[in-house]
């Protein structure tokens, strides 16, 4: 197996020959999945994802930089010699072939014996779970039964590494709940070095080991899943990871040595006492600046006003949106007539959560907060890596 | 090179073998008889341009040609949308083969067309017989302009039948259905969706009627007389009295300029049809589910089809069998191969042999020059890609006769001296076949997804393998209906063939135009063409009825 290494990556903007999806410009791109790991690449629609999966591919070519599978450079390697398998996002099944056949094309492509193909396509099937199914036509299967043709197919000749183009992208809701967890169960009984790319959260949450966020054909953070969510390094990625901005204003000292950052008409924060130095810092060195208060999406719980559990933020009750069991509420931030943002907390106080109009105020732990200085960088906080 | 499968990847890999071809097969020709036309002496002269430019006749000539191919284009327009919205719309039994049967007259042989219009609306014709019944006269087809028009509508109702209803089935019916429910009435739906969505469709099929009415020869130079000839017949008959090349080869230029024109607007408008298209089940209702209204539109609509269509088939067919009053016989058939042995006529039998050898090896040639050049046009981006797939559908522009006298000055000494030898027409031929196989196996290519071609790439299949497991397969039925289109269009190849025309290998519609020009000959003429429509028919139907599946599999 065969870790993949892009090197200082660049492609120019390309308005994109018909197929080669939004082409969109890449700037300086390095990154690593090491061996038999799983990375998910997550970015918005647009950013350029779909470009880097064709240049890996061999698909298209990269204006400079490099691509390197097992240490080996393969940029001079045409798209059918790199050993590298891809998932297109609208599968790309070949509508004249049964789903054997196209499982099989690979092998027949590689000259395997003709023994050894029936045994792989035989295994490969009953692997992804579609024994009984290889001589059905493609547009005889359903949506899950593609998908997994098309892992199959692409699996099929082992290539060292294994791209996957928004893999669900093209199924429904429900069926992508069911098949998350059974993609990461098949990536990891592969074990083959594969990346991942999406615009879903969930999707890279629920499969992969290593996550990259990417933002405009630029890499904006990369590392371990755990790491990467508990710590985003800068506002934009904290926010494209889900965190919500609690308070954003400047910072004031308080009586009894705390600061607190305040902001009009949504309240005021106690800054934790760990990230306190750095608050102080920034505020000290810039005068009147802007420090902002951000939350992982599920540390925030709505409690009623005056309860004594808030962290100073209140809200109005926009919408209570059932969750299972539970309640989740939308929660209106700063002047009734123009709030300045929405956040959504969860609500654990048993019956209903109040209707929609009614303040409610939001409780955090401390460690869960993240302090955002001027320049938009992420302070670490001492406890990271303890959210949600 | 970047390793990158760009869209321009190998163009000239694929291209380069076609592009040769075409260089000797139709530029040097052609070169050779334009060159003859502005420099009769050996040095360039404005003298034969002068001649032309300073001419009335040539300006009437023109004038008619662009008239009546106008005209023409309109009225296949009015037979044709409707005929388009029946097959898009109404799932009716033998749809497949009424849409085949449709086809059928556009490949049918201009001569035979020609012969069928003179027998039904000829003054002993059923037409006419119809008329003297109700104390009208009767009729004489030959030398009207309106025989012409009918017979150039005729042919190219298919054209529109075809490509519009292949549009319309596909087309997403989701915003008429959005247009009802904002208020649009049933017209409105048509005139602000429908028709608009179908635009570029009717338009490229109004330019593919423009281009074969305005190069209109054999049922013009048939049908046509004093005042009617287009530019192809007036070059037709300049270039047979050879002294009068010149003059023959500047009007040549002048169609070439025409038709390129709606070739150029054909394909660009080819090119937005793809960008729309939709792989949509079909959208046609069952007759059940019709209002009774919509049914008896249908219904009659059809029948009107059906007889227009096949009231001249119908006409030929029985004329060949009818001799005076004594009702069918097949006498005409009995003499045509009694008198075999007379040295003046064409054998029918070496006539049909020849024939079908021509169109055999005319498709087979045309599938190979189509498919790269097909595969050249699809790789070649942008504007650069409607120029040369514009520059490849030269040999519809290109005057059949012109190509004729081309290969008759080209092909003239040394070791390539083939004057009198049936190469020139299978050349001819096949370049005069292969630009349907090329609309044909683009049209599906153009529908093909390029992310076929590179998940084959992905799986180790180099650039010949992807083609040969993935493309290829995908577009067999493109391809196939192309190369069916060849042979029909062989098997009626008149204008190249008329001027390179041997005895030793006459064709059908050479034996037909033959019959025609002798006295009592008319029978003969009927016999000949009922056997050219019945060999034409056959072949388009049995090759129409293969399934792709069944080759497309491997």
């Amino acid at each position: 197996m065969t870790s993949l290494a892009v090197r200082a990556l660049e492609r120019s903007y390309e308005t994109g020959a018909a197929g080669s999806g939004g082409a969109f410009a890449l700037g300086s791109l390095d990154f690593e999945v090491g061996d038999g790991r799983v990375a998910a690449l997550l970015g918005p629609s647009g950013c350029g994802k779909t470009t880097l999966l064709r240049l890996i591919a061999g698909l298209d070519a990269p204006d400079r930089g490099d691509i390197r599978l097992g240490g080996e450079s393969v940029l001079a390697l045409p798209p059918h010699r790199r050993g590298v398998g891809l998932v297109f996002q609208e599968l790309a099944l070949f509508p004249h072939l049964d789903a054997a056949t196209n499982v099989d094309f690979g092998l027949r492509m590689a000259r395997w014996p003709e023994g050894r193909r029936r045994e792989r396509v035989g295994e490969l099937l009953g692997l992804f779970e579609l024994d009984g199914l290889g001589r059905r036509r493609i547009d005889e299967l359903s949506g899950g039964e593609r998908q997994r043709v098309a892992l199959a197919r692409a699996v099929a000749p082992e290539p060292s590494v294994l791209l996957l183009d928004e893999p669900l992208g093209s199924l429904d809701e429900g069926l992508k709940e069911q098949l998350r967890p059974k993609l990461r169960e098949m990536l990891g009984r592969l074990g083959t070095t594969s990346l991942l790319v999406s615009h879903d959260l969930r999707d890279a949450v629920e499969v992969a080991d290593d996550l990259l966020v990417m933002g405009a054909g630029k890499l904006l953070q990369a590392g371990p899943l755990p790491s990467v969510l508990a710590g985003p390094a800068t506002l934009r990625v904290a926010e494209m990871l889900g965190y919500a901005t609690l308070v954003a204003g400047p910072p004031r000292a308080a009586a009894d040595g705390a600061l607190v950052i305040v902001e009009d008409g949504v309240g005021a924060v106690d800054v934790p006492g760990n990230l306190r130095g750095e608050a102080a810092a920034a505020g000290s060195r810039e005068g009147r600046v802007t420090l902002r208060l951000l939350a992982p999406p599920a540390s925030l719980i709505g409690v009623p006003v005056g309860s004594g559990l808030g962290c100073g933020v209140v809200g109005e009750v926009r919408r209570v949106l059932p969750e299972g069991p539970l309640f989740r509420v939308e929660l209106a931030l700063g002047d009734r007539s123009a709030p300045a943002r929405s956040v959504r907390v969860r609500w654990e106080g048993g019956g209903r959560p109040p209707p929609p109009g009614e303040s409610l105020g939001i409780a955090v732990r401390p460690e869960a907060l993240r302090l955002v200085g001027p320049a938009g960088a992420v302070a670490a906080a001492a406890a990271a890596g303890d959210a949600g | 090179m970047k390793p990158g499968l760009r869209a321009g990847d190998g163009v000239w890999r694929v291209g380069l073998p076609a592009a040769l071809a075409l260089a000797v097969l139709i530029a040097w020709p052609l070169a050779a008889v334009l060159w003859r036309g502005v420099a009769p002496d050996g040095a360039p002269s404005w003298e034969a341009v002068l001649a032309v430019a300073g001419d009335r006749f040539y300006w009437e000539r023109l004038g008619f040609t662009t008239a009546q191919a106008l005209v023409s284009t309109v009225l296949a327009l009015a037979v044709g949308l409707p005929g388009a919205a029946l097959f898009a719309l109404v799932r009716f039994p033998g749809r497949g083969l009424a849409l085949a049967l449709v086809t059928v007259p556009f490949v049918l042989p201009t001569l035979v067309v020609a012969v069928a219009f003179l027998q039904l609306a000829g003054p002993q014709g059923w037409l006419s017989d119809g008329l003297a019944l109700v104390g009208l006269p009767r009729l004489d087809p030959r030398g009207t302009l309106w025989a012409i028009l009918a017979a150039h509508v005729f042919f190219n109702v298919a054209i529109v039948v075809r490509l519009v209803s292949g549009v319309w089935a596909n087309l997403d019916p989701r915003p008429e259905e959005a247009a009802r429910l904002l208020g649009a009435g049933s017209l409105a739906v048509v005139r602000h969706v429908t028709l608009p969505a179908l635009g570029p469709a009717v338009a490229a099929a109004a330019a593919l009627v423009f281009l074969f009415t305005f190069t209109s020869f054999g049922v013009v130079l048939v049908l046509g007389g004093p005042g009617l000839d287009t530019l192809e017949v007036t070059i037709f008959r300049l270039a047979v009295r050879l002294v009068e090349l010149p003059e023959a080869a500047i009007l040549s230029l002048l169609q070439i300029g025409a038709t390129l024109g709606a070739l150029g607007a054909y394909a660009w408008l080819q090119r937005r049809i793809a960008a729309h298209r939709t792989q949509r089940p079909d959208r046609a209702l069952p007759l059940a589910a019709l209002s009774w209204r919509a049914r008896s539109l249908a219904a009659g609509g059809g029948l009107l089809l059906a007889l227009y269509l096949g009231a001249p088939l119908a006409a030929l067919a029985w004329g060949s069998l009818s001799v005076g009053v004594d009702g069918p016989s097949l006498v005409h058939f009995e003499r045509l191969f009694a008198e075999t042995g007379r040295v003046s006529f064409i054998a029918p039998g070496d006539a049909v042999r020849w024939s079908l050898s021509f169109a055999a090896a005319a498709t087979a040639l045309a599938v190979v020059l189509g498919v790269t050049a097909a595969a050249a046009v699809a790789r070649t981006p942008g504007r650069r890609g409607v120029l040369l797939d514009a520059l490849l559908m030269l040999p519809l522009a290109v005057p059949a006769v012109v190509l004729g006298f081309g290969y008759l000055t080209t092909f003239d000494r040394g070791w390539y001296d083939l004057r009198g030898s049936a190469w020139l027409v299978l050349f001819a031929h096949t370049l005069v076949a292969y630009p349907f196989v090329l609309r044909a196996t683009l049209a599906v290519r153009r529908s093909l997804d390029p992310r076929l071609r590179e998940a084959a790439r992905l799986l180790g299949a180099g650039p010949a393998r992807a083609w040969r497991y993935v493309e290829l397969p995908l577009m067999a039925r493109g391809v196939l209906a192309g190369s069916v289109f060849a042979f029909a269009i062989s098997l009626g190849e008149f204008g190249a063939t008329s001027v390179l025309r041997r005895r030793e290998f006459a064709t059908l519609p050479i034996a037909v135009f033959d019959a025609l020009g002798r006295p009592g000959g008319l029978g003969r003429a009927l016999a000949l063409s009922t056997i050219l429509m019945l060999v034409t028919a056959a072949s388009a139907l049995l090759i129409s009825r293969l399934r792709y599946r069944e080759i497309g599999e491997f």
